[in-house]
């Protein structure tokens, strides 16, 4: 069993997600949620219906499934011509994004959900074709690591927002400076060149400004924490040079990797 | 004072609510929001002489009658006459559009009618969102003017594309900055997010973050002007306002410290498509 499960995760060249597939068996993934999953601000799942927003391999739909929702639908987008990239990228042609954007996005998910005997139904479409007419409400909705990724942020959660009747929890990368420099006002840093596909990094304030203003109410947030680099990661051994970044990372997460904050809202309007 | 202009001092009283200050006969001035006549020449202006010209979000029609009066062989400018179709944040979706009808008593073109009739002007206006540019909708332009408009919008990444598609040779950016996010307080492409509807403001970035967006979009940046104050012209509320506080003094000495004058802070860029 877990030799024929090693080889099918051994077949897929890229994991995102670090999940426990069998009790020897985990995915080398670019990052590894497992330390923080239980600090999230999740709200009672239990006999839900559930949406996973950007789901990748499905750590947080696997995640909303075994803590009791009675229906989980993950969505994510397989065709990188629709992912948001800058017009300079998107100008080097069909064949360019392909290179870039690497092999196929869906396998891991396929090999994670059969592993797990998992119910979770993949949906693919963006975020922001999210619509009561297409897939009805949730009464739990999650999303990871996606907004920065995304030229218009507002827009895909006011997407969310209209598919939410119950709560949005949203775990997002911040701006660790820009939230100590700022920690009551809403900046975020624009990226939106390059092949990162990297638009809007809010720090704390900007993070819940954009829930906030796209509809939701916050109805709590935890301090920011630190998304763990995988071992596929190529940064997973690096030692951060600055130090005072190193530093401000350590007293504000206490850990290495990618500084994130989470919050749990419910609309407003 | 002749008939001609006492024809149009009765014009200009007319219409509800001016945007821009603009001079439309000797003497007779619009009484605007804003007034660009102190900075419009500090502006780093391409040659536009001969040139087919392209105004976003040009309201009154100050930067499209400035085109023209420059030498623009031809000028078009765009706006969008129904506030309905603004970037409103969802709880400000119902009332925010009646608010800003209010205001012009629903006579949002008005201005520029009478503006363009007291200047002979030939500058041909259309409504359609910058989002709706595209050389199928309204051709491709030598030069592009854009003021004051991103900041309005909730994706004006989306809005610089648009505008890219559409602009051959030179692109006027001018847009609100935020001075405190900008040297010597900060250098970092970043963005201030309101996105409450309040005033219909989503992104003001920083001098540096106003560039990243061009650059993001496809562009160069050339020359650059600023920090500037956009200043208040006489119907703003804020020329009414009796200052008191210590914000109102912080605020204005930052305006005057880093911009000159009290004001709007304004950067503007000259950009030119990449290849």
């Amino acid at each position: 069993m877990s030799a024929g499960l090693r080889e099918a995760v051994d077949s897929n060249p890229v994991w995102y997600h670090t999940i426990d597939l069998a009790a020897d068996v985990t995915t080398p993934g670019h990052f590894d949620l497992r330390p923080i999953v239980d600090k999230l601000p999740w709200p009672a799942v239990r006999g839900k219906r559930c949406l996973d927003v950007g789901t990748y391999d499905g750590f947080l739909a696997f995640e909303l499934e075994r803590r009791g929702a009675s229906e989980v639908v993950a969505l994510d987008i397989p065709d990188h011509e629709d992912w948001d990239w800058p017009a300079e990228i998107r100008a080097l042609g069909p064949e360019y994004l392909a290179s870039v954007a690497g092999p196929e996005k869906g396998a891991g998910f396929r090999i994670a959900r059969e592993a797990l005997r998992s119910s979770v139904e993949k949906v693919d479409m963006t975020v922001y074709d999210l619509s009561r007419e297409r897939l009805g409400t949730f009464d739990v909705v999650v999303c990871g690591s996606l907004l920065l990724h995304l030229r218009d942020p507002l827009r895909a959660l006011e997407a969310i927002r209209s598919v939410c009747s119950g709560e949005f929890m949203s775990a997002e990368e911040i701006d660790l400076r820009l939230s100590v420099r700022h920690p009551r006002r809403a900046v975020a840093r624009l990226d939106g060149t390059g092949e990162r596909m990297q638009w809007w990094v809010p720090n704390v304030a900007a993070h819940k400004r954009m829930v906030f203003a796209a509809g939701f109410e916050i109805l709590r947030s935890i301090r920011p924490y630190s998304e763990a680099f995988g071992v596929a990661h190529p940064a997973h051994r690096r030692q951060m040079r600055t130090m005072h970044l190193r530093l401000a990372r350590t007293l504000l997460t206490a850990d290495m990797g990618v500084p994130h904050a989470a919050l749990l809202a419910r609309p407003r309007v | 004072m002749t008939a001609e202009l006492r024809g149009v001092q009765a014009d200009v009283e007319q219409v509800p609510a001016w945007y821009h200050s603009i001079e439309l006969a000797p003497g007779i001035v619009s009484p605007g929001y804003f007034d660009l006549r102190p900075i419009v020449g500090e502006l780093p202006w391409p040659d536009v002489r001969g040139k087919r010209c392209l105004d976003v979000g040009t309201y009154d029609g100050f930067y499209a009658f400035e085109l023209e009066r420059r030498g623009a062989a031809e000028v078009i400018a765009v706006d969008v006459a129904d506030p309905h179709d603004w970037d409103w944040p969802p709880d400000a979706r119902e009332e925010g559009p009646e608010r800003a009808e209010r205001f012009t008593r629903g006579q949002r073109t008005r201005g520029f009618e009478v503006a363009r009739r007291a200047l002979g002007s030939a500058v041909e206006r259309r409504s359609m969102t910058i989002y709706g540019l595209s050389p199928e909708t309204v051709g491709s332009f030598d030069v592009v003017v854009c003021g004051s408009l991103l900041l309005h919008l909730r994706d004006p990444l989306r809005g610089l594309e648009a505008i890219r598609t559409v602009c051959r040779e030179s692109f006027l950016s001018v847009e609100e900055i935020r001075l405190s996010l900008s040297p010597p307080f900060g250098r970092g492409p970043v963005a201030e997010l309101d996105g409450s509807g309040e005033q219909l403001q989503w992104w003001v970035p920083s001098v540096s973050g106003h560039r990243r967006m061009l650059l993001s979009a496809g562009f160069s940046v050339g020359p650059t002007a600023g920090p500037f104050a956009v200043r208040y012209g006489p119907s703003h509320p804020t020329a009414s306002v009796t200052p008191s506080g210590w914000r109102w003094l912080r605020t204005r000495l930052l305006q005057r410290a880093l911009a000159g004058a009290p004001g709007v802070p304004h950067a503007a860029i000259l950009a030119t498509p990449r290849a």
